[in-house]
């Protein structure tokens, strides 16, 4: 066994009053059926670690982005903190607002508080209580086609938060609702709008209406996931400086999933790149991507196409190897080691890389990697 | 808060049924099948509305109302296209057309009515049904008329062909005795003996006059009375036996032929068998009814002169034809039966694909969203029902109860459906529940859950939406299933009692020499199943290319 001692600080979460959410060695794994001859054989049950123990914690008012290439569980961290998807293990604590607090605790005296800061841990709230969490953490989804139901106008699509919550009594009280969140969202005049059918807008329209929707509740917390993804490069601009506006206007809290590290520099605070269900980097977004000290996050910044036209005819050396592992069999040690150039330039580590796993650590000040190349005697 | 909400909701209910329609009705198939079915619901509607709800029992299945009409006979519009006939006739007699005052103590009194027979077809016999019987009490004894029927017919001869009396007996034990068994008194009397003595008594009293009201006496033919004015040698007497088994071929025909055969036994010849041959005859023939009584009490001679012994008396001389459909082998109203099949095969139809769907999308809805171990059991349960043979299990059921439920027909026909719908909606719950399956995972139900949506929310607004119009279709193109089953197992001998138009076939099928030539026995029946049929799944076919698009050729 080799030893190991360092003189850098493991990653720990530092919460304080400005933590509006942060998740402590999160955990989503998904079984896999088995067949009845496997029951019966008693071959163990398999998983698919999405989300293999992450932290990270969101300060309030900052835009905070989580990265990755798909299938790396980036998705899975966003619903999981709004209890979209079962945890497997860890927690996730959300500060609510003052007056949701005195609610909550109001309505279930019980209710799991962790911090004195009034930290709730959400993942421990029977479903039963958790309603009243919706109206302040909210979620905005990648694909406009398919998160907006095609049988209801847009009216009766943004009436639906309000129905569930009983807010506004009367129908004209809630279509004068429903016209101020499309006002916000820049789709004006709002009747325009109201009775039309998902159909009949377009794709950045569409996206405008599911910001309206998560806007609908007056949340402080949004998860955004991959909101422009799927939107006309013309378009995406709009949506993101409307993002940042009602992020001002509103004082929301975003956590933002992309695969697109280019964008994160250009609205994120802070950045955390996920690799197989871990994070392998996290500080900040712009230190990151201007030096990037994990060789995974290296070779998603050399794939940012360069809008350079000298650039053109240049090959792109981009310093990656094989295919992402399934989630199912997590390489052993360094998740990253089976497609790391680093492993065959610097073979003297290769041993460690293979055998075990590398924690977080912060390399420079709130600058966290997880790569033994950067690990200081 | 609900109320501002639903008019919106009902106008957009409305809209998109007013566009299922507007599409449906732009294909060949779809205008076909809801002009089709505008039709039938009609025709169902106005059957369901005018028709007696104890028809099966009042009408179809009584025995009164069948021994009225022919048996077996073609429509009337045959003879339109050249078909010979006998008219069916029904007089009603209230008019008297002579009255006799023959002896001092003797009244007679006569209704007179005259059938004319164009065509040399036999018609099926005459019955005649007198209503309100005029009887005199006397005493503690009454006196009814005596009823004949007498016809003279175009060839100059007159014959008795019935002859009764009407006495009615009072006495504590014995309510009143019939003679013989001409007059039948209706079966369904209400009249207590002991209360119709008593008001026989009060009546006596008063006046000696008592009308007997609310029944019905039938005057039929019967050999024992029937007499012809000539006998014809020494066949006579055969000749009655034969009377007795079909007058009318006596009443309404002329012999042509006589062929008596001998035998020799014993040393001497002896007559054996007489056949006759029989040729209708045409003309008109003049029916006269007469009543009379006799041994009246002087004190009651002034009264009864100004009276009538029946107030009316209904004349039937069936016909070759009947009605507009005919009449079965016991002398049903078909145009009746069929009429009457059209809400039944409706509500069936609906019955059975109404609830096999509510059903399969329950089953489907709940196994798919929430899926674990409550789909596991509902689709162990569907495969299980899957893999039963269905047609005998059904005969099983059907055939026991059948058996112990013979008196009340509804709950075999509803045995049936059940059985029908349990085993129907399988199929159906694993299309709804693969839906389910794949909206559930639709990233607007995410964004539902995110907001905090409740299940039955997600269920009722988001999933039961999109499912209803594949299972509306769906309704539609089960609806010839469960009439077609019906009918099947109508003619595999499940008979429930009541008459769909698998029944009226079944019947048909029972009396199948017969039936082979009686086409309008067998075809309407046959013909507005499948006409029904392919209503529905001309309406199905259509309805299922406006909610999947994908089907659209053009």
């Amino acid at each position: 066994m080799i030893e190991l001692s360092w003189s850098m600080p493991v990653h720990s979460l530092q919460v304080d009053e400005k933590s509006i959410v942060y998740v402590e060695n999160l955990k989503t794994w998904f079984p896999i059926r088995r067949s009845i001859i496997d029951i019966v054989r008693r071959k163990p049950r398999l998983y698919i670690k999405a989300v293999d123990g992450v932290s990270f914690d969101i300060k309030e008012g900052e835009v905070f982005a989580l990265a990755g290439e798909s299938g790396c569980g980036k998705t899975t961290t966003g619903k999981a903190i709004l209890k979209l998807v079962e945890l497997t293990d860890g927690k996730v604590v959300y500060r609510p607002s003052k007056h949701l607090f005195e609610e909550l605790t109001s309505i279930n005296p019980s209710i799991p508080v962790v911090d004195r800061y009034g930290g709730i841990e959400i993942s421990k709230v029977p479903a039963k209580y958790f309603k009243p969490f919706r109206t302040e953490m909210q979620i905005i989804f990648q694909d406009p086609y398919g998160s907006l139901n095609p049988r209801l106008t847009i009216y009766e699509i943004l009436e639906e938060p309000l129905v569930i919550h009983e807010i506004g009594s009367t129908k004209d009280e809630r279509v004068e609702l429903v016209s101020r969140a499309l006002e916000m969202v820049k789709l004006t005049p709002p009747e325009e709008f109201l009775y039309r059918y998902p159909h009949m807008i377009s794709g950045g329209q569409r996206q405008r209406v599911v910001i309206a929707r998560a806007l609908m509740l007056r949340p402080r917390f949004i998860v955004a996931d991959e909101p422009v993804s799927m939107l006309d490069v013309s378009i995406r601009a709009e949506i993101l400086s409307l993002m940042m506006d009602l992020k001002k206007q509103l004082g929301l809290t975003y956590l933002f999933i992309t695969h697109d590290l280019a964008l994160a520099r250009y609205i994120a605070g802070r950045l955390a790149v996920m690799y197989l269900g871990k994070i392998v980097e996290l500080g900040d977004a712009r230190r990151i991507i201007e030096n990037p000290l994990h060789p995974y996050t290296k070779a998603l910044i050399s794939a940012i196409p360069e809008p350079d036209p000298r650039n053109r005819l240049k090959t792109r050396d981009v310093p990656i190897k094989g295919e992402v592992p399934s989630a199912l069999m997590i390489p052993p040690g360094c998740r990253f080691h089976s497609r790391c150039i680093a492993l065959e330039q610097v073979p003297e580590l290769t041993e460690l890389c293979i055998k075990k796993e590398p924690p977080l650590i912060e390399v420079e000040p709130s600058h966290y990697v997880a790569c033994w190349l950067h690990y200081k005697k | 808060m609900n109320k501002q909400v639903r008019p919106s909701r009902l106008k957009a209910l409305a809209a998109s049924l007013r566009d299922i329609l507007g599409e449906t009705w732009r294909q060949g198939t779809g205008k076909a099948s809801l002009i089709l079915m505008v039709i039938l619901i009609v025709i169902a509607t106005y059957a369901a509305v005018v028709m007696p709800p104890n028809f099966r029992d009042a009408v179809w299945d009584n025995i009164e109302v069948q021994g009225e009409n022919p048996s077996l006979v073609p429509p009337e519009w045959t003879k339109h296209i050249g078909v010979p006939y006998a008219p069916h006739a029904v007089v009603m007699l209230s008019e008297l057309t002579d009255k006799l005052d023959l002896d001092n103590q003797i009244y007679e009194f006569n209704y007179t009515t005259t059938y004319n027979l164009e065509h040399e077809v036999l018609p099926q016999g005459i019955i005649a049904k007198g209503y309100e019987l005029l009887v005199v009490a006397v005493g503690n004894y009454t006196i009814g008329p005596r009823c004949r029927i007498l016809i003279s017919r175009p060839d100059g001869i007159t014959g008795l062909y019935a002859d009764t009396s009407v006495t009615l007996t009072v006495s504590p034990e014995l309510a009143w005795s019939r003679s013989s068994t001409i007059v039948k008194l209706s079966e369904s009397e209400n009249i207590k003996p002991d209360l119709l003595y008593k008001m026989v008594i009060k009546y006596a009293n008063e006046s000696g006059l008592l009308i007997l009201k609310n029944k019905v006496y039938y005057i039929e033919f019967n050999t024992a009375n029937g007499t012809f004015l000539e006998p014809i040698g020494n066949v006579a007497s055969m000749l009655v036996e034969d009377f007795a088994l079909k007058p009318s071929k006596y009443i309404f025909g002329e012999i042509s032929n006589i062929n008596a055969s001998y035998e020799f036994i014993r040393g001497q010849w002896s007559l054996q068998r007489v056949t006759t041959s029989m040729k209708p005859l045409v003309g008109s023939y003049n029916i006269t009814i007469s009543c009379r009584y006799t041994a009246l009490p002087p004190a009651i001679l002034s009264r009864i002169q100004s009276l009538k012994p029946f107030n009316s008396i209904k004349l039937i001389v069936k016909g070759s034809v009947y009605g507009f459909m005919g009449t079965d082998a016991s002398g049903r109203d078909l145009a009746l039966g069929l009429l009457y099949g059209f809400p039944l095969a409706i509500a069936i139809g609906f019955f059975v694909a109404g609830l096999t769907s509510l059903i399969g999308l329950i089953a489907g809805v709940v196994s798919g969203y929430y899926g674990g171990i409550v789909d596991e059991v509902i689709q162990r349960i569907v495969d299980i029902m899957g893999n039963i043979p269905l047609l005998p299990i059904l005969i099983i059921i059907a055939m026991a109860l059948m058996v112990t439920y013979a008196e009340a027909p509804l709950i075999v026909l509803m045995g049936i459906l059940i059985v029908l719908i349990a085993f129907g909606w399988g199929a159906l719950a694993i299309i709804v529940r693969a839906m389910t399956l794949s909206i559930k995972e639709e990233p607007y139900i995410e964004a539902a859950r995110a907001l905090g949506a409740s299940d039955k929310r997600i269920i009722f607004k988001h999933i039961i939406p999109q499912v209803i119009p594949y299972i509306v279709a769906n309704l539609v193109f089960s609806v010839p299933g469960a009439i077609l089953t019906e009918a099947g197992l109508s003619v595999l001998g499940i008979r429930h009692g009541y008459p769909t138009w698998g029944a009226i076939l079944s019947e048909a099928y029972r009396y199948m020499r017969v039936a082979m030539e009686a086409l309008w026995w067998v075809l309407p029946p046959g013909i507005l199943i499948s006409i029904t049929s392919l209503t529905f799944v001309l309406l199905g076919m259509a309805l299922e290319k406006v909610v999947e698009p994908r089907l659209r050729t053009a």
